[in-house]
């Protein structure tokens, strides 16, 4: 199984970090307006903190669970996915059950050079297939050796 | 009015492939039957009524509204109608299904005849009395309709079909002799369009082989089927309908009936319970008695059977419906039952398809009710996988799995409740339900594997047997949540095109080894016999 490549852990963490910033913030603004309430609980930057300190944990560990988890393998007619921290998933996608391939970068991707893999198949549930986290060089040279495998076999 | 160039057929010069030569062989380009204007007319006149029932009614100020709206209908929308008709031409040439439309906006489809999978011809009772049907073409590419006639003659319709089929197995033989697709060459074109010339004005001659019919439902059995299904839905639709009719029914039904009826009536509106009763008798009376006319409406003369390599299936009372379903477009056979049906022995069978007539939800209905033989008749006759005789059993730690899950959730629904109003605590009747559930459950979970199908069975109410041949497989998956881990369970899920999402092939809590080694098996039994097709490609496609 080959891992991701490790900078995924940035982008993870920058995307996850944005979403807790937002969520504390709110808390924050939240313990501001109650500033002058004669009846509070707690002193005034407790909560924000512990929500801070909790979603910081997230921020950080999450993504490294996420990672630990994350293999792909590339065999000679299929394609082998792991993934999942809660739910652990094994997936096998045989080559010449490729629609087709789509290679994609989101903003902060871009900023540190990884890609997507998008697998589509005619399936349901693995309609389209992510493989997160990969080098832009190592996405585009497993969509060519992918590519070979696209068969115009009907279904 | 500035006449388009393409009302002829053979007029286009931009055509590259120049695929018009040839013409459809009653000469020009066709117009629908003329009894569409009145049809269409007739669809339009509820609209008409809508918008002037302000004006029957009462003297409603805003009246005047309705009329100007009203006027505005016969001179613009009834002409339009008349326009569209004008505007509307179809022909067939040698490679293409053609339809020209649109009044503003001018529309040119083209369908090559070897892409249209299925041609269904449906007769609602409108077209019946008229004599017309409807004509849509699906496609392989897309879910919904490539191409509709609105409306033909009926024996126009027969003639579209067959001429289609009778163009694709021609193109069939000369495909054998591997042209690049797209070009076709002189001798071929000619072949085609001599084929067409040949081809009779109405009326079929199929050429293909005895049909050979695989199900067809007797009276009996189409009124047993709507026995087995219940559905409130239609009832619910009513009497949401209901509340828009001046005066109430409701009012109307008790006025009717004030004297003979006025004891009882006095009697249920004193006790609560007895008129819940009632109400709740009568609902389920209703849903029953209207599911089964809805049965009886569809698949009256339901009729399957085998042309080819093709299913031809027709049904219906009121709308008529007939279409094809290519035996390879077939993805996974679905048995299905629940335990009433299986008290008495019936089943009903469904296959997935894909890329066709989604209006089933993706699955076309083989035998809308029957015995386990006509099943097994069934896939044998169309070289499915049979089903299996034996199913393996999945880890009876599902049994605990499923009553923890149910516990957690009457603690949530019951138990916290129960704080406040301490009758919540009736709802705990419920759990020998929820044991016996947890048995049968586990008793009808369970998988099949051969070498060239895998079967996966499932659910308490609403039991599926999902039988995948081994080649339609698309990915294969092991997936075991957090839960599943701790007792070393799996959930194995091999993914077909078109399958469903909500109620799919899972098999759940097999031992997690097993459903790795499982998984494993089935692709490499998918390998081994797609490699084998690769070899001999005209074997299956």
């Amino acid at each position: 199984m080959t891992a991701l490549d490790k900078s995924i852990l940035n982008v993870w963490r920058i995307k996850s970090g944005l979403w807790a910033g937002v969520l504390s913030t709110g808390v924050l603004i939240w313990d501001i307006m109650n500033f002058f309430e004669a009846d509070r609980i707690t002193l005034f930057g407790l909560i924000p903190a512990a929500v801070m300190l909790f979603l910081g944990v997230f921020v950080f560990w999450i993504p490294a669970l996420r990672y630990r988890y994350w293999g792909y393998e590339l065999r000679e007619q299929e394609l082998l996915l792991v993934r999942g921290i809660f739910n652990r998933v094994h997936t096998i996608i045989p080559l010449r059950r490729i629609q087709h391939l789509d290679v994609s970068q989101d903003l902060f991707e871009r900023e540190y050079d990884v890609a997507k893999l998008i697998v589509h198949t005619a399936g349901t549930k693995s309609s389209d297939v992510i493989l997160p986290g990969l080098s832009l060089d190592v996405a585009e040279t497993l969509r060519d050796e992918m590519k070979e495998f696209i068969t115009d076999e009907a279904l | 009015m500035v006449d388009e160039p393409l009302t002829e057929p053979n007029s286009n010069p931009e055509d590259p492939l120049d695929l018009h030569d040839s013409h459809d062989p009653r000469g020009e380009a066709k117009r629908l039957h003329p009894l569409t204007l009145v049809q269409r007319v007739i669809v339009s006149l509820p609209a008409i009524v809508f918008i002037l029932l302000p004006v029957f009614r009462d003297g409603d100020s805003m009246a005047w509204f309705n009329l100007v709206l009203a006027g505005m209908y016969v001179v613009i929308f009834v002409p339009w109608i008349g326009l569209q008709y004008l505007k509307f031409r179809y022909w067939i040439t040698a490679q293409e299904l053609v339809i020209h439309s649109g009044v503003l906006t001018r529309r040119k489809r083209n369908i090559p005849v070897d892409r249209i999978q299925n041609i269904v011809i449906e007769q609602a009772p409108l077209q019946r009395i008229l004599g017309t049907a409807k004509v849509v073409v699906f496609t392989a590419g897309s879910a919904t309709a490539e191409g509709m006639l609105e409306y033909v003659s009926l024996a126009e319709a027969q003639y579209i079909r067959s001429v289609v089929r009778q163009l694709q197995a021609a193109m069939k033989d000369v495909s054998v002799m591997e042209k690049p697709p797209g070009e076709v060459d002189e001798s071929t074109k000619e072949s085609l369009s001599q084929l067409l010339e040949s081809a009779p004005d109405s009326g079929l001659v199929e050429t293909h082989p005895e049909p050979n019919i695989l199900y067809q439902l007797s009276p009996r059995r189409t009124v047993l089927a709507g026995v087995f299904r219940f559905s409130l839905l239609y009832i619910a639709a009513f009497f949401s309908l209901l509340q828009y009719i001046e005066p109430d029914p409701e009012r109307m039904f008790f006025w009717l009936l004030r004297g003979p009826l006025e004891p009882w009536q006095d009697v249920i509106t004193g006790s609560p319970w007895l008129a819940g009763a009632l109400a709740a008798f009568g609902a389920i009376s209703l849903g029953w008695f209207s599911g089964i006319l809805l049965t009886i409406n569809r698949y009256h003369h339901f009729r399957i059977e085998r042309i080819g390599d093709k299913l031809h299936r027709s049904h219906g009372l009121m709308t008529l419906k007939e279409g094809t379903i290519p035996l390879r477009r077939i993805q996974a056979y679905i048995v299905r039952t629940h335990p009433l049906m299986a008290h008495f022995g019936w089943f009903r069978l469904e296959l997935q398809t894909m890329g066709m007539d989604l209006n089933e939800s993706g699955f076309e209905v083989a035998i809308p009710i029957g015995r386990r033989e006509d099943v097994t008749h069934f896939l044998n006759k169309v070289g499915a996988p049979s089903v299996p005789t034996t199913w393996a059993p999945v880890s009876k730690l599902t049994i605990r799995r499923f009553l923890t899950r149910s516990f957690v959730a009457l603690t949530i629904l019951i138990g916290i409740p129960a704080f406040w109003r301490i009758e919540f605590l009736w709802g705990l009747l419920i759990i020998p339900l929820l044991i016996v559930m947890a048995f049968t459950r586990y008793r009808y979970l369970g998988y099949a594997e051969s070498s060239e199908s895998f079967a996966v069975r499932r659910g308490w109410f609403r039991r599926h047997e999902w039988i995948i041949p081994i080649r339609k497989l698309q990915t294969a998956s092991v997936r075991s949540s957090w839960f599943q881990r701790r007792l070393g369970l799996a959930t194995v899920y091999v993914d077909t095109a078109g399958a469903s999402p909500v109620q799919s092939a899972d098999l759940i809590d097999v031992p997690f080894k097993l459903g790795e080694d499982l998984v494993r098996r089935v692709y490499d039994r998918f390998s081994s016999a797609a490699s084998a097709s690769a070899d001999a490609p005209s074997s299956e496609e």
